[in-house]
Parts: C-alpha cells; structure tokens; sequence
C-alpha cells in the first residue's frame, strides 16, 4: 500500500514520460512539413471532441474484448482437446501454425469482403491473431503438471475431469496470465488493422486514424494514437493487478509489493 | 503381494531388465523396507505396486485386489520422493487433497474406527497444528515433507507406498521425522512398504528389510528385523541395532558385488 505513495516508484516513469513529451514537442516545434502535431495540438484535439474520442474507445474496446475473449475461450477449450486426444493436436495443430504465421495485413481485407463491413470481422480478425499464443500457452500450461503430483492422482483415480481440475488447470494459470500480456497489445494491434480497412461505419480508434489521414488532420492522428496508448496501459495494469490477486502462491504473481 | 514380478524398459539401445523374477509377501501390518544400490529397481517395483506401471510378467496383489482395483477403491496410499503438494493450496487443502477426489471410494464416515480422520487432527499429531494455513513454499523442506505423509494418512489406505520420502533432508530432520513417522503409523499400523538408501532408517522402522541387486533388479535378501516396538532414538544405540545394520550392510555389498550383467541389456 504504502509503495504506491513512494516517491523513488513513481518519480522515474514520471519522469521518462516528460522527457518524451518534451522530445515530442521539439520534433513537432522544428519539423518544417507540419507531420506531426503539437502537444498542445493534440490535447486541444481531445479536448475539443471528447465525445469522438470516448465513443472510438469503447468500439475499438468492446472488439478488443469480444475478440480476446471468444478467442481464448475456444483456444483453452481445443487446447484441453488437445491434451487429452492426441489425434486432435496432429490434425489442428499444423492449421494453427499456419494460420499464426499468415500476416493478419493479408488477409483483413478478404475478411471484410466476405463479412461485410460492419464489426464482425473486426471481432474475426483481433480474435485470429491472438489465437495463437493462447492456444500454445494454455497447451503448455495445461501440460506443465508436476509429475508426481499426477503420480499421486492416478493412486486415488482421480478421474480427468479432477485432474483437469484440481491440478491442470492451476498449474497452467501463470502460462495464461503470461499469455494474457503478449495478447494484450497484439489485440490492440488486431483491432486497429481490422478498423483500417473497415473505416466507415461505427468508427472505432483505428477509423479515426485512417480517416485523419485522409483529411491531412495531423492533430486528430495523434490523439487518437494517445488514446490507443492509454487504452492498452490499463489494459495491461488491469491484467497485472489481477494476475497478482489470482497467483499470489506463485513466484511471478508475488514480486514486491 | 507379488509374485515372480519382471519388467523391462525399451530404450534405443535394448531393453533395461529393470526387475528379474520379483517376489516380495508383505503381511498386513507390516512395515517393509526395500534397500538396494541405485538403479536397481526400487522405484520400479512400486511404482508397479501402486498400479503406475504395469508388470511385464508375474502377479501383484494388494491385499487380493489388482493394484488398479486398489487404487480405484483407494487403498493405496502413494508418497512420491517430492514432497508433491499444490502451491496454491494451503496445508489443510492440500491434505484434504485425497478425500476430495475420487469421493465414491472415500470409506466410513468421520468419526468411524477404520474411516477417515480430520486432516486437521493428522496436522497437529504431526506438529503442523501451526500452519494449517500456510502454503508449502512458506514451509521449510522437512514440513512439506510431513505435510506429504499427512496427506497419505488421512484417507486411511490399506497400504502406504513410501518411494525414498526422506531422500531430500538434511540428515538431523531425516532422524527426527524417522520417529514422527513411526509415532503416526504405531497408532494406524498400517502396511507399508517403504523404499530407503539409509541403512539405519531401514533397520529403524522395519519389520524386515529387503535387500535388491541391480542388474538386473533381482530381491538378494531379506533379513527380519527383531527389535521391539516402540522404537525410539535410543534404538539406534543398541547392541541389537548394530548387529542388524552391519548384517544389511554385509548383504548389501554382496548384492552390489554379484551384479552380473543381465542377459537382456545390451552392451555398447
Ligand atoms: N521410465 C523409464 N524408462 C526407461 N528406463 C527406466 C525407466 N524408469 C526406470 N528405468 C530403468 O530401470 C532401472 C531401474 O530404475 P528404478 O528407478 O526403478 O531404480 P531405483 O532402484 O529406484 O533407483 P534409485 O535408487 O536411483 O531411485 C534403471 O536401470 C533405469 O534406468
Ligand atoms: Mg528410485
């Protein structure tokens, strides 16, 4: 509790992040084309349309959330399919690599030709790029079981589904958690590549942005980028704070406090 | 229990003959201890006891029951050479771990002569009153060491399989958890089949002491253990003691000596 007011905790990041404002700012200030916009500029911009703004976050949000979601709900599920039948890893396994390692920039567009453009292939595509790494975290997790833990559990005939229960799946809570960082940002990235090319209808963050860049409206670019920035720390600080609330029996979930 | 055991391990190189026409009779309440020099199959042997691994060729029994069947019935009590507990579970979760799984063959009620006990009552015969609470890694190796034999008490199994429990202490908490374990199993008398490589820990709590030799894993000698319960410290002392672990030191160095190659095992 008490770090949280310490000065020697938050004076470094604070700051860090003035300096790189104060760096923004000489940039914009000397860059002579006008590309990059002030930062009175952008909190002018944000001032000025908070509405904008607020809307965008909660689309480009509510994809994130969907996406992440359904994604690993089905990446978990398979991957406890996986686990217990192997012909279900050798048949889907080689499918998912293949699908990890196609650039979501190729195939975005095709999925809006065929989903339309409203948000569902925004939800589509920010739920295939984060696929991966649930799938193969939850798949390790799920497997890094202490061996004669399962030992003592097949001497009590436990059935898989206390297995499962009472010992796979906590073991593999720290692999989801860690999955959880990597596919935090790479949703966000998911999302705006999603919006980009469906920019039109129910903007989200990544519309406002390739709309500004149409209509030359630096200001506007910037500040929606701050706000995907600012989206993606609480984000984070959110799976962080609840990651040491869940794994406080284990050593990455109960650094100093 | 069992009965011209033999079980070998493919490897790329061969076959391991790990264990060679085992026969091992264990009475009920018994406590047997199995010594033997690295690699000579003990692990094997109970594991194929506790219906890990199956058995290449022979017959094993619990008590009458296919090892399986035992398992499925819960009587047998496992201890694995780790502690094995669950961090994220505390000390009483983790001992209560047995009677939650499986519950269809959780035997009597609380309270019952020959059913199941309050974990928390185990904890504190065994000193661990303190820490119910705790989780294992709070706890030094010695206690999550207890907390494991707790753990395979509590359901009041038929049989206790004890794989070097004590292999991981430091020898002053060895010797005193030697006697906690005795205390706990004099009040149960349980059988229980217990695999060592301290002589003077298979002399201290056995009934008999089985000597193995490797290669293959062959049972080279059983030498009885007559020494009055209950045991204590002082045991260690006696003259009868002494003669008793000499004898199995003697047997044990002939076991290593005669280890002939086995037929089966490739040389490179
Ligand atoms: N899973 C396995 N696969 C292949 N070989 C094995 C396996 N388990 C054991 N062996 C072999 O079987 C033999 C007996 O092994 P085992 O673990 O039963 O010995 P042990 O007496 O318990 O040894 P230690 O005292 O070191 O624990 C060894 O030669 C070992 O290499
Ligand atoms: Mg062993």
């Amino acid at each position: 509790m008490t770090r949280a007011f310490r000065l020697d905790v938050w004076l470094p990041p604070v700051v860090a992040l003035g300096v790189l404002v104060l760096a923004w700012q000489l940039v914009a200030v000397h860059e002579p084309a006008h590309a990059v916009a002030t930062v009175p500029e952008t909190f002018f911009e944000l001032a000025h349309h908070p509405g904008l703004y607020w809307r965008s976050s909660v689309v480009t949000l509510q994809e994130i959330g969907v996406g992440l979601g359904a994604s690993f709900v089905v990446a978990f599920a398979l991957a406890v399919a996986m686990v217990h039948v192997e012909i279900v890893e050798r048949a889907l396994m080689p499918l998912a690599v293949a699908l990890n390692v196609t650039p979501v920039i190729a195939y975005a567009p095709g999925l809006v030709l065929l989903l339309g453009f409203g948000i569902a292939p925004r939800y589509v595509v920010t739920a295939i790029v984060v696929f991966f790494p649930f799938l193969v975290n939850s798949l390790v997790g799920l497997r890094s079981v202490d061996a004669s833990a399962l030992d003592l559990l097949r001497t009590l005939h436990a059935s898989r589904r206390e297995v499962l229960w009472r010992l796979r799946l906590p073991s593999s809570l720290p692999y989801l958690f860690a999955a959880a960082r990597i596919c935090l940002p790479l949703s966000v990235v998911g999302a705006v590549v999603a919006e980009f090319t469906t920019s039109g209808s129910n903007a989200g963050l990544g519309s406002v942005i390739s709309s500004a860049n149409q209509q030359l409206d630096v200001p506007a670019i910037y500040a929606a980028i701050i706000v995907l920035a600012a989206l993606g720390l609480v984000l984070t600080l959110v799976v962080v704070l609840l990651e040491r609330r869940v794994l406080a029996w284990h050593p990455a979930g109960s650094r100093p406090r | 229990m069992l009965r011209s055991v033999s079980k070998s391990y493919e490897s790329g190189r061969g076959a391991t003959l790990a264990l060679d026409d085992v026969s091992l009779v264990v009475g009920r309440a018994q406590f047997v201890t199995i010594i033997g020099p690295s690699g000579c199959g003990k692990s094997t042997l109970l594991r194929i006891a506790a219906g890990l691994v199956r058995a290449d060729s022979g017959e094993v029994s619990i008590f009458g029951e296919d090892p399986r069947v035992a398992c499925a019935n819960k009587h047998i009590g496992f201890v694995p050479q780790s502690p094995a507990l669950l961090p994220w579970r505390t000390v009483l979760e983790n001992v209560r771990l047995p009677l939650q799984v499986n519950r269809r063959a959780t035997r009597g009620a609380p309270g019952d002569a020959g059913g199941l006990r309050d974990p928390a009552d185990i904890l504190a015969a065994f000193g661990l009153g303190e820490v119910l609470d705790k989780r294992p890694a709070q706890l030094s190796g010695g206690m999550q060491q207890r907390v494991a034999i707790a753990r395979a008490f509590v359901f009041d199994p038929a049989v206790l399989l004890m794989d070097e429990p004590f292999s991981a202490l430091d020898e002053l908490t060895r010797e005193v958890i030697r006697y906690e374990l005795l205390d706990l199993w004099s009040t149960r008398r349980t059988t229980v089949l217990f695999v060592t490589h301290s002589v003077p820990e298979a002399v201290a709590l056995s009934d008999a002491v089985v000597v193995m030799s490797p290669q293959p894993g062959r049972v080279s000698a059983l030498v009885p253990v007559e020494i009055p319960r209950p045991r204590g410290e002082l045991v260690e002392l006696t003259e009868d003691f002494r003669a008793i672990e000499r004898r199995v030191r003697l047997e044990l160095r002939t076991a290593a000596g005669s280890g002939g190659r086995a037929p089966g095992r490739g040389e490179q």
